[in-house]
């Protein structure tokens, strides 16, 4: 590897300006964000890194960049985010940076092309911390501004979506270590080549995967749709709930018929599995049991798998959000308590991912904000599910994007995923992310998803390995901080030691 | 621009692994081929050119890519050719290797960056040529290898497959331009940043294009199902048609009644548009109106439109294969005959390659089938005549699956009209306007056959209806024009030798 010796801060009068490119594609590189162009997520930190090396002052470069991306974040937010979107938005700002700060310290210490390594490492890093200790889950990781690249999507399925953040990162320091070095081939020429390689291996990988993916041999047709907006009317039915039990009893009541005329209908048809959104039953805890008998009547009487969301509201104790799965026989064979997010006063599921064998395959399921939550869902993965139900309920904001969350699931475990949305884009995807069946919610007109699902999952790493490149990325990190201390305090001794030969900063000893 | 002149041979020792990588990673980069890794299009000419390019005598650099691209053409040839695979694997193994030729003359000739688009030029005008005179139509051309990159496929709705032709084949001789520079930064600078602005704003259009487009205001329930094999019993059917018309109608009744069940169910789960595969309905001259009698009833009976691709069999006249589609009232508001193969499928009546449309209250609804597909030129009728969902029913074959379904979702997006491609013994798709898929259904897993989705009432305006293959034409009048540029340096230069 080179070693030619590059110091911070470079020489270029047109760093702000690289600031305001960098700004202005992160606006479309948020994963949630209001309007997504995916390959900006992989040029956009490439002028953040430019413009903070350019910079000479860091303590300076820092809050430019902190502002901007607050500036940004707060463009693309979007409006679904309420009030949480402050906190996230200066939390963005403040930790954003860190990453920056990092390399700038760092990747001029390491020898040649390794440098590049920091910004990668120490994002992902914070990409995988994030997304653990954040309430929300992964929403906001930088894989999912991926979704339309089916073929790159494929790595999650070896490396989770921590190998993803990591490429997706990498490529900013890999173009600005070219730029330092004027893009002279011959001394960017290996490192170069690393990276290309690299991409090249992983998109020839997923291509391959998807290419010499096996035919299924069995299909199962599977149904589900979504019959009203649940948070249409919740004012009113909040209401009566806690005013009118009988008007409450009743409002709920036309909706239940609405489910079991279009359950009947599909099963008729030839469904054998049929899955309603979140939320679709909601009933109070003293009609609950009979609510429980009539769907297992319903799924007797069709001959079906009914996978049904119930909500049993209360007043004042915990309420549950819940998936029953009942069998061709009436029996529940499964009960999922959502165990993701931050829902106030809500019973907590205890994150136990539960199988059901059926003729067509093992089937689990989990409840929307649960889809978010990778480490817990890699279980499907271990435990032989087939089938994974997801039905969510979300917002006009986040259509399309949250569909695309148990599409990574999907892949990451290599299971069949069926995401019927209330308010949102419906998906049956194949254990490789392939569309089965989409259904958006809000056009005009039946709102049916219909798919052949294939009855077999296939094997994946990922749910074996667990999130080991998000650990890796952390170890990286903490050891590059450690060993960059260390240096730092031995030059400081030189210089105690010896003031006159005073090492520049930056530079190897 | 640069203008460091480049002379071919380049001195080369690898000349011969180039050839080898080139022909490998080809192998894997064909259309509709056996192995599909669509990256590997773009690597591949890379390696071919550098080959060329390297090579001291240009006739033997010919005859080895020929040789190649015969082995890459026979490894890949799909067994449905029969008797046609040989003369098709020859004439390509002499046709392709012309750009690389063109381009080794050429290109020294053009000063600096200019120089890298013969390649692209000629393979452009190439693909283009052959997809309007081979009676395949665009059957198995480069850009339906890129079928697994829909922001790239929306390039098609601008320029047809022509300006995704020419990008495939552009990076090739940019790679070797700056490779015969060796990658100097202060000489390639300005061509690199070229090519790689073009890509992002290629790839930017197209995310953007997926990203913003609006949510449709409506949608239809549309479904769709294969029930058997058509060519399974494709012998005794022919031998009963001769021999024993009662037998014929008996096996031939039995496959009807599967197709009218399924009918009966989808519409009462809901479906409004239902779409039978090519060959569903296939039925003796003297039985056709009894049949179609029958199918009108069963539209009526099920208030449905019901597009009923129908054989009519014949002994020595030409046969017909044609799609009716029928409306809630049991009228044929739609009469299509194919066109696409002409000659290619025995004694057919070939149609007047004219697209009809019926208006319906879930948007404007077309026909076309299977063959008739690949025809990109004619299908742009769908894009012009106010088309918002074409039906592709098709009958294709277990080697064709998946990659034939890519066909009507490539003419989805160029025209922005949803496709109903329900394909007997194949991959059964539906997309929207923008390729994006609504609902797949593979023919061969055990199980139900079913395709069910809610399509779009309303299609997408694009500019590829409205320009038509402009594209693809000046990628031929380029290259004629470099040709004839080429031919007057040299007899220029010869005449310069002469004078002094």
């Amino acid at each position: 590897m080179n070693r030619k010796p590059i110091t911070y801060p470079l020489n270029d009068r047109w760093s702000i300006l690289w600031l305001i490119i960098g700004g202005v594609l992160s606006i479309f590189s948020m994963s949630i964000g209001k309007w997504l162009i995916p390959i900006t997520a992989w040029l956009g930190a490439i002028f953040y890194i430019r413009f903070f090396r350019t910079q000479r002052k860091a303590w300076l470069a820092y809050p430019l960049i902190g502002i901007t991306v607050g500036i940004t974040s707060f463009i693309t937010m979007p409006s679904w985010m309420s009030a949480m979107a402050m906190p996230v938005i200066v939390g963005a700002a403040i930790i954003g940076p860190l990453p920056l700060l990092l390399d700038r310290w760092l990747a001029p210490r390491l020898p040649g092309f390794a440098g590049t390594l920091v910004f990668p490492l120490s994002m992902t890093a914070m990409d995988f911390i994030n997304v653990a200790t954040n309430p929300m889950g992964s929403i906001s990781a930088s894989a999912y501004t991926q979704y339309d690249n089916l073929v790159l999507l494929q790595l999650v399925s070896l490396t989770g979506i921590w190998g993803l953040s990591f490429l997706i990162s990498w490529l900013g320091s890999v173009a600005n270590w070219a730029w330092e070095h004027e893009f002279a081939w011959s001394e960017i020429k290996r490192g170069a080549l690393v990276y290309i390689g690299i991409m090249l291996l992983v998109l020839v990988y997923g291509e391959a995967r998807l290419w010499f993916a096996h035919t299924p041999a069995q299909t199962v047709r599977v149904a589900g749709f979504t019959m009203l907006d649940w948070r249409v009317e919740q004012a009113d039915m909040t209401r009566a709930f806690k005013t009118d039990l009988n008007a409450f009893r009743q409002m709920m009541e036309e909706r239940y018929q609405l489910y079991f005329d279009a359950t009947i209908k599909e099963a008729r048809a030839g469904a054998q599995m049929i899955s309603w959104p979140e939320n679709a039953m909601t009933v109070t805890p003293q009609d609950e049991p009979a609510l429980v008998t009539r769907l297992g009547k319903l799924a007797k009487q069709e001959g079906i798998y009914l996978a049904a969301p119930i909500i049993e509201q209360t007043n004042g104790s915990p309420y549950a959000n819940k998936l029953l799965i009942f069998d061709p026989q009436g029996e529940i064979v499964l009960e999922h308590y959502k165990y993701g997010g931050s829902e106030p006063s809500r019973i907590t599921g205890d994150g136990i991912l539960h199988i059901v064998q059926t003729p067509y395959g093992v089937i689990s399921g989990i409840i929307c904000w649960d889809t978010q939550y990778q480490g817990v869902v890699s279980q499907a993965g271990r435990n032989g599910t087939d089938i994974l139900f997801a039905p969510s309920m979300t917002f006009r904001e986040t259509d399309p994007i949250f569909a695309y969350m148990p599409v990574m699931r999907a892949i990451e475990n290599g299971v069949s995923v069926v995401h019927v949305s209330d308010g949102g884009l419906s998906v049956a995807v194949d254990p490789f992310g392939r569309n089965l069946g989409t259904m958006d919610h809000y056009p005009a007109g039946e709102r049916a998803l219909v798919a052949q699902v294939p009855t077999k999952g296939v094997w994946t790493l990922y749910p074996l390995i667990g999130d080991l490149f998000g650990w890796l990325a952390v170890v990286g990190t903490v050891l590059l901080v450690i060993w960059g201390a260390v240096q730092f305090l031995r030059s400081r001794k030189v210089k105690a030691a010896n003031p006159e030969s005073q090492p520049q900063p930056g530079q190897v000893p | 621009m640069n203008a460091k002149q480049i002379t071919f041979p380049q001195k080369d020792r690898w000349t011969y692994l180039w050839l080898v990588v080139a022909t490998v990673l080809s192998i894997f980069s064909q259309a509709s081929g056996k192995w599909l890794i669509p990256i590997l299009a773009w690597v591949g000419p890379i390696f071919y050119l550098r080959f060329f390019r390297t090579q001291r005598r240009g006739w033997l650099a010919y005859l080895l890519t020929a040789v190649s691209t015969a082995i890459v053409t026979f490894i890949n040839l799909p067994p449905m050719l029969g008797t046609l695979g040989p003369p098709i694997a020859i004439a390509v193994s002499l046709l392709i290797p012309l750009p690389l030729l063109a381009d080794r003359w050429l290109a020294p000739h053009l000063r600096g960056f200019a120089s890298t688009l013969v390649y692209p030029l000629t393979m452009t005008a190439f693909i283009f040529i052959s997809s309007v005179t081979s009676p395949f139509g665009s059957s198995s051309a480069l850009p339906y290898s890129q079928f697994d990159n829909l922001p790239l496929l929306q390039l098609v709705s601008l320029t047809g497959m022509w300006g995704l032709s020419f990008l495939i084949n552009w990076l090739g001789p940019v790679v070797n331009w700056a490779w015969e520079r060796e990658f100097a930064w202060s000489e390639i600078k300005r061509g690199a940043l070229v090519f790689l602005s073009i890509m992002l704003l290629v790839l930017v259009y197209g995310e953007a294009r997926l990203w913003f487009a609006p949510s449709p205001a409506q949608t239809v329930r549309v479904a769709g199902f294969t029930m058997v094999e058509w060519r399974v019993n494709h012998p005794a059917m022919m031998q009963a048609f001769q021999t024993d018309p009662d037998a014929f109608r008996q096996m031939m009744e039995e496959r009807y009644q599967l197709y009218f069940d399924a009918t009966i169910k989808e519409a009462r789960a809901g479906a409004q548009l239902i779409s039978w595969p090519e060959n569903a309905a296939t039925v003796a001259p003297q039985d056709e109106p009894a049949l179609i009698a029958r199918l009108g009833e069963l539209a009526k009976q099920e208030g449905i439109y019901l597009a009923a691709p129908i054989v009519e069999m014949s002994i020595d006249s030409p046969y017909a294969n044609k799609l009716l589609i029928f409306d809630p009232q049991g009228q044929v508001v739609l009469e299509h005959y194919k066109y696409g193969g002409p000659g290619m499928e025995g004694n057919r009546i070939n149609g007047d390659r004219i697209l009809h449309t019926v208006q319906t209250p879930y948007g404007v609804i077309s026909g076309i089938i299977c063959w008739d597909t690949v025809l990109q030129g004619v299908v742009t009728q769908a894009g012009r005549n106010g088309t918002d969902i074409l039906f592709t029913p098709s009958l294709t074959y277990p080697e064709t699956d998946p990659m034939f379904a890519q066909n009507s979702v490539m003419r989805g997006i160029e025209n922005g009209v949803s496709t109903i491609h329900v394909s007997d013994m194949g991959f059964s798709v539906i997309a929207d306007p923008y390729g994006r898929i609504l609902a797949s259904m593979d023919h061969y897993p055990k199980g139900e056959r079913a395709l069910v989705a809610q399509v779009p009432a309303k299609g997408a305006w694009t500019l590829y209806p409205i320009i038509g293959d402009l594209f693809g034409w000046l990628s031929v009048v380029g290259t004629a024009g470099l040709v004839i540029w080429g031919i007057l340096q040299s007899l220029r230069t010869r005449k310069a030798k002469v004078a002094s």
